[in-house]
């Protein structure tokens, strides 16, 4: 990455700084040339774009997914129903493109809430160090040491199962790893020159870390929320499996898959599809934080 | 070395504490009684307020969390109102079959993971390296309980190759039983596969791209013994980071793994005590899994810090 | 009137209904057994009526039937049990049958409804049908040793109606027998004296209540550890959420039985893992097949799935006390909304009998016959504007996730919306669906409960539709309709029986408490050559089973 910008207050500092913002300005449009330019990235985004515009536009041009047909249920995959017909008799391509709707709604925002939870505490303590730092950290540790799957189960059978809890509760378990992650990057960030320079000028601490350090540590911030946003899509998936979180008639592809996976022997077409849905969404998912990974690298 | 593992031993007591009073605080106010679970639905809700009281359930929350830590860490853990059994030969038994199911899979997925992710880094941007990151990374995200069901089908029912159940018959020798555990073992495998050889792969890389690397082979030391001397014992440090790291979700995978094959590890363990609100069960069910989960991070640093002298010295 | 002139006039009034065709033969055959007389004497009263051939009893077996064959050990798959099994307050699946092993009852409950006598040799009742005489079996041990007598019945029977027992029995004898009305004559002898009269008392001693096994007279609280009973087989290790093994009982009263050597209970964990560990060999048979997840069982070359209609449900039930259900005409629009056919279609691909909402299913002898109900949306549309809600109005159903129930849910879901009834689906596991104080089932505005199946419509009625009723869900209080219960329960005579089931049956489908559209056809998977396996779902006797 180029060199780090500061928000400095000279007229010397502003001019050097325009130069600077120029200089970022050029680094960013390498950088998204280099991304269009990566496969990996590419296929990632395509994939995951395709589901978005799926979880918005599928029910368009698809059957509906919620028309129950008692009379064809299990069908194999045939001209009137493309993909076949679940144990209700709707129509599984329509489902299955549907299914995208949920995971996309709860996965984003959990990882959305614990990034923004994750990088307060990680800018905090790896600021401050000291022991605030030692104290929260422990706290973290706790809270990373609880298995996630078995502490969201406890949780949501506590507070009841609505999609907003199970987004809480996954951004909430997810915040300690991207504090940990936010943290050691803010370590490595606070020896540079710049932010000494910003404290020595006598600038508040919570100006130098929002100010100054944050834009600095953007990349791998945005890795390691990818990296999150694929174990959301997973862990809400594997919720849903077991039986928290979504409710039916939803056609969430892990509630799908838990509740047809009884007919996996008749009717294959009622879970393969909507597996092979969850794992090309996680794969996207993957190869965009792989690309971005290998971009930021060079 | 050792001033190292006893601080951090030390350090997991109070990480400890805080994890069991946490637990324990959400269990006791889970929704659904005891009482009732162990009457079951017909009896008198006179008859359910008397067994509760007789279990202690309405006492402020502070003294049972008192006496349920006493009792404890001196070892005795009770028996659960609602099986009937007693909570430690039922944790430890099913921790036991659990880490039979996770060892199995770890010792297999391990070497085969930091292999493949060497030949990818050493292979790297070629279509060798391409292929084995997009397989593994997609084999890594499915779902075990996907992988599971289409394994089932497949190789236990249509070709009978493998038996249906996790579980041998009682007493079976040690083979027999791992024998029973190849099909649940495979998703687990499937899971762990990705992470870890991608960050071989990333060590890997890092290693070869060093300049005494390619001093080294300028010199003419075969490639073999480069390889084998520096590559892979450097390559070795961000991936068992990775390992300890991934216990955690090896644990999840347990859960679903053992509830797809109805085996009674941990994790079924678990999820079952959550849903009949077995709260002796689950408290001790939970302290174990972190115990497990910081000794394994412990033992992962204690390791990276063996191969990397400069971690020791950090430290 | 003597007793035996009481009992022949009810023979003629039997062999009467046959004949003037208010009756089938079949419903004779119950209404006989249920009474006490024997199967012979049954047989009987068959050949007296007139006209056609006696009806086989279904427990006959085919020309093609080897003979029985001692030895093996039967694999038997069903649901895990909650809590550990213990007689008195055991409640499902698990823990019932594996009970039933090693104890049994004074009567068993026959898949086609008949009572038959098992330690009670034979019974009647008087013509006020509240005092019952019970003669026991002789020659009849507990595995431990001590004889059969009838200080074992009045102890157990005492245990039962205790309300500090806290046992499932309350349910259905509770108002109808108290601690000591149960007393002993002699040796060999045992009387019931009722609160009130009950013309079908036996079937309230049998197997259909399940928690009436007969144990020891000093029987001290724990079965595991004393599983003392006189079963054919005997419990030799219980090991929780994986398996229970039985041997068989060497001196067991029934001579030369059981068949086999042993049992082997086992625990898959869902419908799923059952189906697979029946295929894949590992059981031998299911004491419960779910129509849902089994299907691929039907087809399998080496099976074959019991079928036996039954008067099983599930309760769609509406709670009065919760908006908008306290008004009768939304309850029954929503059943206007039910294609009851399609329902049955999709959850059981057409193996169900059809339900008209009342629990005097056509399954019983003698059940009234009203109007079929079916969908018609018109109507409902009617009733909601009626009520108040010309444009729909919003409800939530809380299933128990459990068989073939969440499907069940959406299908409703899906036939309410064309009449503007929106529906919120709320799943909630088995467990937490049964637990709390008041407990889901009881107390939410729309639930679905699975209910095993009675031989008798008052079983159903007196613990789901009274006032007073310990189970009843809808919260339905009508004195009218207590009164009519009380009457039918006490009532022998077949005709005013019909009479008084029929005004019930009327006021139960106007007010709609609860959706019944179907009755459940049990199912049971087993291997081909097991035989005369009595008893299905959680009735599961053993003693005469082999495998040939």
């Amino acid at each position: 990455m180029a060199e780090p910008v500061a928000a400095g207050r000279t007229a010397a500092e502003i001019q050097s700084n325009a130069d600077a913002a120029l200089e970022q300005r050029r680094q960013r449009r390498y950088l998204v040339h280099a991304l269009l330019r990566s496969p990996t990235f590419m296929i990632g985004t395509s994939s995951v774009v395709l589901w978005i515009l799926m979880a918005l536009f599928s029910t368009w041009f698809t059957q509906s997914p919620f028309d129950v047909n008692p009379m064809d249920t299990l069908q194999a995959p045939s001209a009137a129903h493309w993909l076949g017909t679940d144990d209700l008799g709707r129509d599984v391509l329509a489902r299955t493109l549907a299914g995208a709707r949920s995971v996309l709604i709860v996965a984003p925002l959990a990882t959305l809430l614990a990034l923004l939870m994750g990088t307060t505490i990680g800018l905090i303590t790896g600021f401050y160090r000291g022991i605030t730092d030692e104290v929260i950290m422990r706290l973290v540790d706790v809270l990373l040491a609880l298995p996630v799957v078995i502490t969201s189960i406890l949780i949501l059978s506590l507070l009841g199962q609505s999609v907003a809890i199970v987004i809480v509760v996954i951004g909430v378990l997810f915040t300690p790893l991207v504090s940990r992650t936010v943290r050691s990057a803010v370590l490595r960030e606070r020896e540079r020159e710049y932010v000494m320079a910003s404290r020595l000028r006598g600038e508040r601490s919570w100006f130098v870390m929002a100010r100054e350090i944050l834009p600095n540590i953007t990349a791998p911030i945005i890795v390691e929320g990818t990296v999150r946003l694929g174990y959301a899509v997973f862990t809400a998936a594997t919720l849903s499996f077991l039986g928290f979180g979504l409710q039916p008639p939803s056609p969430d592809w892990g509630l799908t898959i838990a509740s047809e996976r009884l007919f996996v022997q008749l009717a294959w077409w009622t879970v393969i599809f909507p597996a092979i849905a969850l794992a090309s969404l996680v794969v996207g998912v993957n190869l965009i934080t792989d690309g971005l990974g290998r971009v930021f690298s060079k | 070395m050792t001033r190292l593992i006893l601080r951090r031993l030390l350090l997991m007591v109070p990480t400890l504490i805080l994890v069991s009073l946490l637990i324990f605080t959400l269990s006791e106010i889970l929704p659904g009684d005891v009482g009732r679970t162990i009457l079951g639905p017909y009896a008198t809700p006179e008859q359910v307020a008397a067994l509760n009281a007789e279990l202690g359930v309405d006492e402020p929350i502070i003294q049972r969390y008192v006496a349920w830590l006493g009792n404890f860490v001196t070892g005795d853990w009770d028996t659960s109102p609602i099986t009937d059994l007693e909570v430690r030969p039922q944790v430890m038994g099913a921790l036991g079959n659990s880490l039979l199911l996770a060892g199995m899979a770890l010792v297999v997925i391990i070497p085969l993971s930091i292999f493949l992710g060497v030949v990818a880094g050493l292979r790297k941007d070629g279509l060798l390296d391409r292929g084995i990151t997009i397989s593994t990374l997609s084999l890594t995200v499915i779902p075990e309980f996907v992988s599971g069901v289409i394994l089932l089908v497949i190789f236990a029912v249509t070709l009978q190759w493998l038996p249906v159940t996790a579980l041998a018959p009682e007493g079976s020798n040690l083979a027999t039983r791992l024998y029973y555990l190849i099909l649940p073992a495979i998703p687990l495998m499937f899971i762990e596969l990705g992470y870890i050889a991608r960050m071989a792969r990333v060590g890997t890389v890092e290693v070869l791209a060093r300049p005494y690397i390619r001093t080294a082979v300028l010199k003419g030391l075969p490639r073999r013994r480069v390889i084998f001397g520096h590559v892979l014992r450097n390559a070795m440090v961000p991936t068992v980071t990775v390992i300890g790291g991934q216990i955690g979700w090896l644990i999840g995978g347990l859960v679903v793994v053992e509830t797809l094959f109805g085996y009674p590890g941990l994790g079924k363990l678990l999820v079952d005590a959550a849903k009949t609100h077995d709260v002796l069960v689950l408290e001790a069910g939970v302290l174990v899994v972190a115990v497990l989960y910081m000794l394994s991070n412990l033992s992962a640093d204690v390791i990276v810090a063996l191969l990397d002298p400069r971690v020791r010295q950090r430290a | 009137m003597t007793d035996d002139q009481y009992r022949r006039d009810y023979a003629h009034h039997l062999i009467e209904q046959v004949n003037k065709g208010q009756m089938t033969r079949r419903q004779l055959l119950v209404r006989a057994s249920i009474f006490g007389f024997s199967a012979t004497a049954a047989g009987s009263l068959l050949a007296a009526c007139g006209g056609g051939s006696t009806s086989s009893s279904p427990a006959a077996s085919g020309s093609a039937q080897p003979a029985p064959k001692a030895g093996g050990t039967l694999r038997i798959g069903c649901r895990e049990s909650i809590a550990a099994p213990d007689p008195i307050t055991m409640y499902d699946q698990a823990s019932i049958v594996l009970v039933q092993q090693v104890c049994e009852y004074l009567i068993w409950v026959e898949n086609d409804m008949t009572l038959r006598p098992v330690l009670a040799e034979s019974w009647s009742g008087d013509e006020t049908a509240k005092v019952w005489t019970f003669k026991l079996r002789q020659g009849v041990t507990f595995n431990d040793g001590s004889p059969l007598g009838a200080d074992d019945v009045v102890a157990t029977f005492d245990r039962l109606v205790d309300p500090d027992s806290g046992s499932a029995a309350l349910s259905a004898l509770g108002g109808i027998l108290s601690p000591g009305g149960t007393k002993k004559v002699d040796d060999a002898t045992v009387v019931f004296n009722l609160d009130k009269p009950f013309a079908e008392f036996p079937a309230t001693v049998s197997a259909a209540n399940y928690n009436a096994v007969i144990l020891p007279r000093n029987y001290g609280g724990n079965f595991l550890k004393s599983p003392v009973g006189t079963g054919p087989f005997l419990l030799n290790k219980y090991t929780k959420k994986q398996n229970a093994t039985f041997t068989k009982n060497p001196n067991y009263w029934q001579k030369g039985l059981p068949y086999l050597d042993g049992l082997i209970f086992k625990f898959p964990a869902d419908a799923a893992a059952a189906s697979l560990a029946m295929q894949a060999g590992d059981i031998d048979m299911q004491a419960e097949t779910p129509f849902q997840g089994s299907q691929a069982l039907f087809a399998d070359p080496n099976l074959q799935v019991l079928e036996v209609p039954s008067t099983g449900l599930r309760q769609v039930f509406m709670n009065v006390d919760k908006e908008p259900f306290s008004d009768k005409r939304v309850r029954q629009a929503v059943a206007y909304c039910i294609d009851r056919p399609a329902i049955i279609q999709a959850l059981f691909d057409g193996r169900s009998t059809l339900g008209n909402d009342t629990l005097f299913s056509s399954l019983y002898p003698n059940s009234p016959k009203l109007p079929q109900r079916a969908q018609d949306y018109e109507k409902a549309k009617q009733l909601l504007t009626d009520a108040g809600h010309p444009d729909g109005v919003t409800i939530t159903v809380t299933p128990e996730n459990d068989l073939e129930m969440p499907q069940y849910a959406q299908l409703i879901k899906a036939q309410c919306e064309p009449a503007g009834i929106k529906v919120n689906i709320e799943m909630m596991s088995y467990e937490a669906y049964f637990s709390g104080d008041p407990a889901p089932w009881l107390s939410v505005p729309m639930g679905i409960t699975a209910w095993s199946a009675r031989p008798t419509p008052i079983q159903f009625v007196n613990v789901m539709m009274l006032s007073d009723s310990v189970w009843n869900a809808p919260h339905f209080a009508n004195p009218e309709y207590d009164k009519l219960a009380a009457q039918y329960a006490a009532t022998v005579d077949e005709a005013s029986r019909m009479d008084i089931a029929t005004q019930m049956a009327t006021m139960e489908q106007d007010e709609t408490l609860q959706v019944l559209s179907f009755f459940v056809t049990q199912l049971s998977a087993r291997v081909k050559n097991l035989y005369d396996v009595a008893g299905i779902n959680i009735f599961l006797d053993l003693s005469k089973a082999y495998l040939a």
